[in-house]
């Protein structure tokens, strides 16, 4: 299981080389995701309406905010790619390595229907797997920038 | 009304629309950003969005993460509708649904 260790502002990653290319899967991952589908609740990952029921709105909240949205993604992307490669995260690539995870286990789990919370550790499918580890590194992530 | 030398110059009364009470009350009403619950995101990450994001100390940003678990939905900050719109923005941005609605 990797291994984040605070070193001052830095964080140290302790990873083996199977787990590397396990997280380095999240990449390809989201290149291929679809654009999904802006439709009104239950939001489709990546389109989350803001304005849910005013389609005037949300097409100007669209127009103001969706070139942002896709190139601070691909910052995000960048930074978890260097980043996995160096062995070591800033402050700032941290957040994007959460963000990155985070964007992973929605995209993979809206291809396999992951409709309840928990349901990737009941099936040794390799999606799943893939979703449980993501979740892990994600949650001991977060769990040291927290404290 | 002013005048100059041989010209005389007068107002002409004109229409002045003013908002209704009720419509001026509602253009003053604030914008909440409500974050859904889902079924994938975790607590954790949600609890350091929160911190992230909005500078949260972590026991409210923790109550907010369980209010979004256990009752579905939390109103986590609010504003004029372009400071509501941003961080809208900013929780998409870090993967949580998020939406917007008049206080």
């Amino acid at each position: 299981m990797p291994g984040f260790r605070c070193r001052g502002p830095e964080i140290d990653l302790d990873l083996s080389v199977a787990e590397v290319e396990l997280l380095a899967l999240a990449l390809p991952l989201l290149e291929a995701a679809p654009p999904g589908d802006p439709g009104d609740p239950p939001p489709r990952y990546p389109c989350f309406r803001a304005h849910p029921g005013d389609d005037e709105a949300e097409a100007r909240f669209r127009d103001l905010t969706a070139g942002s949205l896709q190139a601070d993604r691909g910052a995000d992307r960048r930074r978890y790619a260097a980043s996995l490669e160096r062995g070591t995260l800033g402050a700032e690539d941290a957040a994007a390595w959460l963000r990155v995870l985070a964007e992973a286990r929605l995209s993979l789990a809206e291809r396999l229907g992951v409709a309840t919370v928990g349901c990737e550790d009941a099936s040794p499918s390799p999606g799943l797997a893939l979703l449980a580890l993501f979740g892990s590194v994600a949650d001991e992530l977060a769990a040291t920038l927290l404290h | 009304m002013g005048e100059r030398e041989g010209v005389t110059t007068t107002l002409s009364p004109g229409r002045l629309d003013l908002p209704e009470i009720g419509e001026e009350a509602d253009l003053l009403r604030p914008w909440q950003v409500v974050v859904w619950n889902d079924p994938v995101n975790l607590m954790s990450y949600v609890v350091w969005v929160f911190r992230s994001l909005f500078g949260y100390p972590l026991p409210e940003a923790t109550r907010l993460m369980l209010q979004v678990h256990h009752e579905g939905r939390a109103v986590v900050t609010s504003g004029p509708l372009e400071k509501a719109e941003l961080d809208c923005y900013r929780l998409h941005h870090h993967g949580l649904w998020a939406t917007l609605e008049r206080a």
